[in-house]
């Protein structure tokens, strides 16, 4: 049983904790590229680019599972791409906004240091402003990859094989003392993986927050 | 079948009871965390933290399933009110458990939040709160009108993470907007206009919470400046506690 929570059901692998990791690392780092360029667009044309924050803040307004509903009925795509794009898609709403707040308060002062030592401003934006903001923001980023990576048992929705999927269809095999027992293992595995990831954000954040 | 019937806001109103429901237990969750969580006694503070993290840790969706599970298992209570509309009397026990783990899984965040704005106070206005005499009942009552300005736009993201939440209970026979949303999908297969339709409701109805939180908060505002006032004119110990009260200097 617990192999099949944490790598999934044989014939489906990877799956289970392994697939839950999978997405949320992946839907996090397409998110954040997708971030910084929208975060850049939104801080060098603020009001050109209010329709795309509208829009984003639409988005945000939506359920996860309706969105990784829609990706799965709505697309064509085949159901891990879709749901894993709605992941993508639901994420960059939060981190564009974080990383857009960050790279808004960039200060005036060391803009002018750059300037005055002759950087030029997409050099400035590249090795100063992005990685100060990012720096900053690594609290606040962390707190939403967390919240992504629990996230991911919205794909149950689908049917895709991870965590929660895999604790659904096992249940459906088993009596209820054993579904319960079940449950507790996936919720276990839930936990120690937030919380090693909040250990690891946190020693991250120690070692490079400003 | 037309898109917009009165099942439709049957499902709305049922969803905004089952946010209501929850949301209000979680609220009572998050200030009874937050309050051990920032006791003096250590095994309270640290069972609380426990429960906090356990709270945070496991996904909301896995803590519906088991209270769905559950409440199939337990025969319906006689005299249940009839709480959620649309909902059949055999199992609006299902609903009051779901909305119990629903409240489970936002509990711990707003334990944090309500901690978190606590401490922006700073240690001074904790401390003089403290020299102040109050019973612990009424410190802790004046310390959190104190922060909870300050609490209020994470409180307002949360609780529409939360609205969000409650459509997991959509894995049950318990009636709400998403449940709905995925029967009209399968009986018509208008799967576009559906889904924008229900996405657009619930824009709205997160629409509306952060509005909500927006004008507490404001409220909150004018009644940080009254409570400050008040404090400054209620020193026990001198000028000081006035300067410190008004212009949290830390």
């Amino acid at each position: 049983m617990l192999t099949n929570l944490l790598i999934g059901l044989p014939g489906h692998r990877p799956g289970g904790l392994a697939l839950s990791l999978l997405l949320g690392a992946g839907s996090a780092a397409v998110a954040m590229i997708a971030g910084l360029g929208y975060a850049t667009i939104c801080v060098a044309l603020p009001k050109i680019s209010l329709p795309l924050q509208g829009l984003m803040a639409f988005i945000r307004g939506i359920p996860l599972l309706i969105l990784v509903f829609m990706a799965g009925t709505g697309t064509p795509l085949p159901l891990v791409v879709a749901a894993f794009l709605a992941l993508c898609l639901y994420s960059l709403c939060h981190v564009g906004e974080i990383i857009r707040g960050f790279l808004g308060a960039y200060p005036q002062l060391l803009r002018d240091q750059a300037r005055l030592t002759g950087i030029s401003a997409p050099t400035e934006w590249l090795i100063l402003r992005v990685p100060w903001a990012l720096r900053r923001s690594l609290e606040a980023l962390g707190t939403h990859w967390i919240s992504l990576y629990k996230d991911t048992g919205a794909l149950a929705v689908l049917a895709i094989g991870e965590l929660t999927t895999i604790v659904q269809l096992l249940s459906q095999t088993v009596s209820t003392e054993r579904w319960l027992g079940i449950l507790a293992t996936a919720a276990a595995l839930y936990l120690v993986a937030s919380l090693a990831i909040a250990t690891a954000l946190k020693l991250l954040t120690r070692k490079v927050s400003i | 079948m037309p898109i917009l019937d009165s099942r439709l806001s049957l499902a709305v109103a049922s969803t905004s009871v089952l946010w209501l429901l929850s949301g209000l237990l979680a609220l009572v969750m998050g200030i009874t965390l937050a309050a051990g969580g920032t006791s003096k006694n250590f095994w309270l503070r640290s069972g609380s933290w426990l429960a906090i993290n356990i709270a945070r840790g496991i996904p909301t969706s896995i803590v519906v399933i088991a209270a769905g599970v559950v409440g199939i298992q337990l025969t319906a209570p006689t005299g249940l009110p009839s709480l959620f509309p649309g909902t059949a009397p055999e199992f609006q026990h299902v609903g009051l458990l779901i909305s119990a783990a629903v409240a489970a899984g936002s509990g711990g965040h707003l334990a944090v939040i309500f901690i978190s704005a606590r401490q922006t106070l700073g240690t001074h206005l904790i401390a003089q709160a403290r020299v102040m005499g109050l019973s612990p009942a009424r410190r802790m009552t004046l310390l959190f009108r104190e922060s909870a300005r300050a609490a209020m736009p994470a409180t307002g993201a949360r609780m529409v993470h939360h609205l969000h939440n409650t459509a997991f209970a959509a894995l049950f026979p318990v009636f709400e907007l998403f449940g709905l949303l995925q029967e009209r999908i399968t009986l018509t297969f208008q799967v576009w206009e559906y889904l924008l339709m229900g996405a657009t409701l619930y824009v709205g109805l997160s629409g509306l919470i952060w509005l909500g939180a927006l004008g507490i908060e404001k409220w909150l505002g004018g009644g940080l400046r009254e409570l400050r006032t008040a404090f400054a004119k209620w020193p026990p110990i001198g000028g000081s506690w006035k300067i410190r009260a008004a212009g949290r200097v830390d």
